[in-house]
């Protein structure tokens, strides 16, 4: 199960302080590490020690009354139910968000690394997104390169 | 390397899709907040973001598809079909983070039309990833019979052309002014 903030309600800009700081600095730094490795097993073996430092993350399920967008709440329902999505609500939105990156990492990595005709340009460019993303993160939680260097 | 069954494959991958354009709504909103704020640099940064997550979703999409046409006729295509699913027109479009983004994208329509000359080289790069994207969906398409057949939605048109008409919508949001020339087919 995939679990994403509500589109409408992701951070943007939020500073982060203690403990969360330390847990999203920590597991963005073992992200890109585990991006960095060649060897799928090692990559795998650093999200999920990445995975279990995060910790589970308490969310309950978003039940919006209207999607604000042209989408009715039971088509997005079902949509979700298909891909095993699940839209919550969390008091720690930046670990959420991390940790659905990480989870999602989890599962491209160890699709690429099970078979299948993938073509390696599509593999890297991906790999890329997600270092996007990471840099990104970086960002909105004020924290620096060299944080998760 | 075992062989991952096609139904792992299409909804793993499609994870990748998910989280790629939840990072293009974080980077177009903070690209719109840093313009506004006349922070051209930082405004340049989340453009190079947006078009590094356009270019991994266009990778996601053809990833998506890696497997046979006739395991998705037999094997994927049904499982989005009743009894599987509760709509009888399951479709794409259903995703919330892709329907938010549309929705970003239309807002945008003013700002991209009027962007500062400085950020004009970076925007052309975002809108050719977004053409990118378009091609990869369509190769998938295609490769799968919607030349032939309808989509999942719209029975009665090609897959490919309900695609085509998406493109030629979504570009004029992204790129009003037609800067960037379209991509021969």
């Amino acid at each position: 199960m995939l679990d994403l903030l509500v589109p409408w309600e992701l951070p943007l800009d939020q500073p982060l302080a203690g403990r969360d700081r330390e847990r999203v600095r920590q597991a963005l730094r073992q992200l890109l590490q585990a991006l960095r490795e060649a060897e799928a097993k090692q990559a795998l073996q650093q999200l999920e020690q990445a995975l279990a430092h995060i910790g589970e993350i308490p969310v309950r399920p978003a039940v919006p009354a209207t999607t604000s967008t042209p989408l009715r709440v039971a088509e997005v329902s079902d949509y979700d139910r298909y891909f095993g999505l699940q839209h919550v609500h969390t008091p720690s939105d930046a670990c959420c968000l991390v940790r659905g990156l990480l989870v999602t990492c989890h599962m491209f990595l160890t699709l690429c690394s099970q078979g299948a005709a993938l073509r390696p340009e599509h593999i890297e460019q991906q790999k890329q997104g997600f270092r996007s993303y990471a840099s990104l993160l970086v960002r909105v939680f004020h924290l620096t390169e060299q944080d998760v260097a | 390397m075992t062989t991952v069954p096609s139904q792992q494959l299409w909804r793993g991958f499609h994870w990748s899709f998910f989280i790629d354009i939840q990072g293009l709504l974080i980077c177009l909103q903070r690209f719109e907040w840093h313009l506004d704020q006349g922070r051209l640099a930082q405004a340049q940064t989340e453009l190079e973001t947006a078009e590094s997550l356009m270019l991994a979703s266009s990778a996601a999409m053809a990833l998506c598809g890696s497997f046979s046409r006739d395991d998705y006729e037999h094997q994927v295509r049904p499982s989005m079909a009743p009894p599987h699913v509760q709509s009888d027109d399951f479709s794409g479009l259903m995703s919330w983070e892709h329907a938010a983004l549309m929705q970003v994208w239309k807002r945008m329509r003013q700002r991209f039309q009027n962007l500062p000359a400085a950020l004009q080289p970076q925007h052309e790069r975002f809108v050719q990833a977004y053409l990118r994207l378009a091609r990869s969906h369509r190769d998938v398409c295609e490769k799968f019979g919607g030349a032939e057949g309808g989509s999942l939605r719209y029975e009665r048109t090609s897959a490919v052309e309900t695609l085509d008409k998406f493109r030629q919508n979504r570009r004029s949001w992204i790129d009003p002014a037609h800067h960037v020339p379209d991509e021969p087919i």
